[in-house]
C-alpha cells in the first residue's frame, strides 16, 4: 500500500501553495482533477461576436442562456460551456433558515478548484484587518513571508498608490492592469479632490500579467472571463499544479476523490474513489492536509465523525451591487479590451472596513444587462453603448464575522445544507454614493442590490483556528482538534473575514501550515 | 414538433423581432428561435395566461417591447421578457445585426441622442401600458 509522508486534497489556492512548500517530501496531491474540455475558439469576446459563432458564445446547449427564465439560477460567471466544469462538485443549497432555498451550488472538483474562475484580486490582509473582525489567533507577521513568496510566484499587478497600505504591503509588482476610460476619469477627479475625499481610491491589485513573466506571456484583456478558464495571463491554482508536477517532486493522483480518512498512531488512512472505474483504493500518508474548499472540506470532517445533522459555523462575503453613470464619460468612446476589476476603495476613516471593487461590464453579453435598464429593451439597446462609456459597478465587500445563524450541515443523505439568512443592507451606501458624486459617479440607493448569499464564493468558518482549539476547530498549525495528523489547509479555518478578498491570504496560511507539517518530526 | 406550433414560434418571432429591430429577421434567424424553444425547457413551462398574452400581442400585432417592461419581475421572467430577451442574445450573436455593434463614440451628441431615445421610449411605455390594460395582458 502507497505510504507518503504528505497527502493534500484538493488542487485549489489552498492545495497548491502547501505542494510547493512540501513538494521533494514524498507529497502526494489526491484531486478529482476536472478540466475544461470545450475551449472557447476565439482569441477575444470582440471577435468572437464578430463572427456570428452562436453555438461558440451562447453553447450546444444553450449554457449561456441559463438564467433566461429564471434569473439568477446560476451564477453569470459559471454559465458558459467552458466554465461549468468548475463548480461540478459536492452539490449544495443555502437557505433563508425558514425552509427557503435561495440557491443550489456547488464545491469544485476542477482541477486549480474555483480559482479558475475567481475575480484574481489577491490582497493581503493586514492587521488592522484582523483587529476589525476579531477572533483570529495569528498577526499576519507570521504570513509576511508567505504572501511575500507567493507573491514572487504568482506575478501580482498593481501599483503603490493611495490603496497600497489598505491592499497590504506588496512587493515586485507588474505594472498595473489598464483601466477602462470611465474608470481614469474616475481616478483623475479622486486625485483633483484628494484632500477633501472621505473615500480612498486606487488601481486594483490583480493576478493578472501585464507583462512577460517566469515565461509566461502577458494577459491580453480579451474580454473572456466569462467564457473560458484558460487564459494565460490570469493566475489560478492549476498553473502551480502543473509547475509542481513537471518539476517531478510530487505524486500526483487525478481523478481520484476522498471518501473517507482514518488516523492511527502512526498514519493515517485514506479510502479514495478512482472516479472513471467508481473502484475504491487506499493509500495512507503520515500526515494529511484537507484543501477540498470549504464546504467539501467541512463535509468529509463532518461525515467522518459520523456526526449528521450536526451544524458547524459558515460565512460568506456575499456583496452588495450597485450601478453607476459617470455621465461626463457618455459617448467618450468603448474600450474593445478590459478586465473586469478596475478600481478598488474604502471609506477611509470607517471602521470596520469595507472595501469596495469597481467593476466595468465588457466581459459580459449586452443581452446580459438589457433586462436591467428600466426601458423598452430596443430603447435600452440604442443607449446602451453611449452608457457603457460612464457605467461602472460598485461591488461592495463587508466584514463577514460568524453568527448564530448562519451555519452548515450535512444530512443523513451526506447532503449540504447552510443555513444563511440575508444579512441587512450595507448601512453605509448613502455615505458611499455621497463620496462617489464628488467624483462624477451618481446612483441611487434604490438600484442597490444585495447578492444571494452563497454567491460570495468567500467561504470560511466552518472549523476555525483557535489557539486552544474545541471541537470541530483547529489548531493554529492547522490539526484538527484532536488529531496529531489531520489538518486542514483552506477557507475552514479562518476565523472571521475581513471585507478584503482572502484568496491570498488562505494561500498564505496553507503555506505556513504545509511548514508546520514539515517540521512535525513524526 | 408540430407543424402548426412550429409555425407559431416562427410567427412569434417575427413579430417581436420586427417590434424590436423593425425589420424583419432571417430564416435562419426564426429556425433558431425555434430551435431555442425544443432545446430550452425553460421556455415551455410558462403559465397558461402569460402564454396567452404572449399570443394576443402576436396575433393583434400590439407592441410587444413597449408592453414587456410592464412585465418584468424579480425571479422567473414573464414569458414575453424570456422571449424578447431571447431574440436579443440570437441577435447579439449573428454578427448581421448592427444594434449591436461595439462601437459608440457619439462624443457630445451621446446626450442629445440618450435624451431623444428615452423621450421615444417614454411615449412607447405609456403605449405599451394602454395596450396591456386593454386586452387585459398579465
Amino acid at each position: 500500500m502507497d505510504l507518503f509522508n504528505f497527502v493534500i486534497v484538493g488542487s485549489g489556492p489552498a492545495g497548491v501553495a502547501a505542494a510547493r512548500v512540501l513538494e521533494k517530501n514524498g507529497t502526494c496531491i489526491v484531486d478529482v482533477g476536472e478540466k475544461q474540455e470545450q475551449e472557447f475558439p476565439y482569441k477575444s469576446l470582440y471577435e468572437g461576436l464578430a463572427t456570428g459563432d452562436l453555438k461558440s458564445i451562447l453553447g450546444e446547449r444553450w449554457e449561456m442562456l441559463a438564467n433566461l427564465v429564471e434569473t439568477g439560477s446560476v451564477h453569470a460567471k459559471l454559465r458558459a460551456a467552458g466554465v461549468r466544469y468548475v463548480a461540478n462538485g459536492q452539490v449544495f443549497s443555502v437557505n433563508n433558515g425558514a425552509g427557503n432555498t435561495y440557491l443550489k451550488c456547488a464545491g469544485s472538483y476542477a482541477s486549480g478548484g474555483m480559482s479558475n474562475a475567481w475575480g484574481a484580486q489577491l490582497l493581503r490582509y493586514t492587521d488592522a484587518d484582523l483587529h476589525d473582525v476579531g477572533d483570529w489567533p495569528i498577526r499576519t507577521d507570521v504570513l509576511d513571508s508567505y504572501y511575500s513568496d507567493l507573491e514572487a510566484h504568482i506575478g501580482i499587478a498593481g501599483t503603490a498608490d493611495d490603496m497600497y497600505d489598505f491592499l497590504g504591503k506588496a512587493t515586485n509588482m507588474l505594472p498595473p492592469a489598464p483601466i477602462v476610460p470611465a474608470a481614469n476619469y474616475l481616478l483623475k477627479k479622486y486625485h483633483a479632490r484628494r484632500n477633501g475625499s472621505r473615500l480612498r481610491l486606487g488601481r486594483a491589485r490583480l493576478a493578472i500579467l501585464t507583462q512577460s513573466f517566469r515565461g509566461y506571456p502577458a494577459h491580453e484583456f480579451n474580454e473572456l472571463e466569462f467564457l473560458t478558464t484558460q487564459q494565460p495571463g490570469i493566475y489560478t491554482a492549476r498553473r502551480t499544479l502543473e509547475e509542481v508536477f513537471a518539476r517531478g517532486r510530487i505524486v500526483y493522483l487525478g481523478g481520484h476523490e476522498l471518501i473517507s480518512y482514518h488516523e492511527h498512531p502512526e498514519f493515517v488512512e485514506l479510502e479514495l474513489r478512482e472516479r472513471e472505474s467508481n473502484s475504491a483504493r487506499t493509500i495512507r500518508a503520515k500526515h494529511l492536509l484537507l484543501g477540498c474548499g470549504t464546504v467539501q472540506t467541512a463535509r468529509l470532517v463532518l461525515l467522518n465523525q459520523g456526526v449528521a445533522g450536526f451544524s458547524l459555523p459558515f460565512i460568506d462575503h456575499p456583496p452588495t451591487l450597485v450601478p453607476l453613470i459617470i455621465p461626463r464619460m457618455f459617448g467618450a468612446g468603448l474600450p474593445t479590451r478590459s478586465f473586469p476589476v478596475q478600481l478598488v476603495a474604502t471609506i477611509d476613516d470607517d471602521r470596520p472596513h469595507d472595501m469596495i471593487s469597481f467593476y466595468y461590464p465588457g466581459a459580459l453579453l449586452w443581452s446580459d444587462l438589457l433586462p436591467d435598464i428600466p426601458l423598452p429593451i430596443n430603447a435600452a439597446l440604442n443607449v446602451l453603448p453611449n452608457l457603457l462609456c460612464g457605467f461602472l459597478v460598485a461591488q461592495i465587500w463587508e466584514p463577514s464575522m460568524p453568527s448564530p445563524n448562519h451555519r452548515l450541515k450535512v444530512d443523513y443523505s451526506g447532503t449540504v445544507q447552510i443555513e444563511y439568512p440575508k444579512p441587512p443592507p450595507y448601512s453605509r451606501l448613502s455615505r458611499l454614493l455621497k463620496e462617489l458624486k464628488h467624483l462624477g459617479a451618481y446612483s441611487i440607493q434604490r438600484l442597490a442590490t444585495s447578492s444571494i448569499p452563497g454567491w460570495g464564493f468567500h467561504y470560511a468558518a466552518c472549523l476555525p483556528m483557535r489557539n486552544i482549539p474545541g471541537k470541530f476547530e483547529t489548531h493554529v498549525d492547522g490539526r484538527l482538534w484532536d488529531s496529531k495528523r489531520v489538518r486542514v489547509i483552506d477557507g475552514c479555518v479562518l476565523p472571521s473575514l475581513p471585507a478584503k478578498n482572502h484568496s491570498l491570504t488562505l494561500m498564505a496560511n496553507a503555506a505556513r501550515i504545509a511548514d508546520e507539517a514539515l517540521k512535525c518530526e513524526f | 414538433m408540430k407543424h402548426n406550433n412550429y409555425e407559431a414560434l416562427q410567427g412569434e418571432a417575427r413579430h417581436l423581432h420586427y417590434c424590436m429591430f423593425h425589420y424583419y429577421p432571417s430564416a435562419e434567424f426564426l429556425n433558431t428561435y425555434v430551435r431555442a424553444h425544443l432545446e430550452i425547457h425553460d421556455l415551455n413551462v410558462f403559465d397558461a395566461r402569460q402564454i396567452k398574452s404572449v399570443k394576443t400581442i402576436v396575433d393583434r400585432n400590439l407592441d410587444a417591447v413597449g408592453i414587456e417592461p410592464w412585465l418584468r419581475s424579480k425571479g422567473r421572467r414573464h414569458a414575453l421578457c424570456s422571449k424578447v430577451l431571447l431574440i436579443a442574445y440570437l441577435a447579439e450573436c449573428d454578427a448581421s445585426h448592427r444594434e449591436f455593434k461595439r462601437n459608440a463614440a457619439q462624443g457630445k451628441m451621446a446626450f442629445i441622442h440618450m435624451a431623444l431615445v428615452v423621450a421615444i421610449a417614454f411615449f412607447r411605455l405609456v403605449h405599451g401600458l394602454l395596450q396591456k390594460l386593454r386586452y387585459g395582458l398579465v
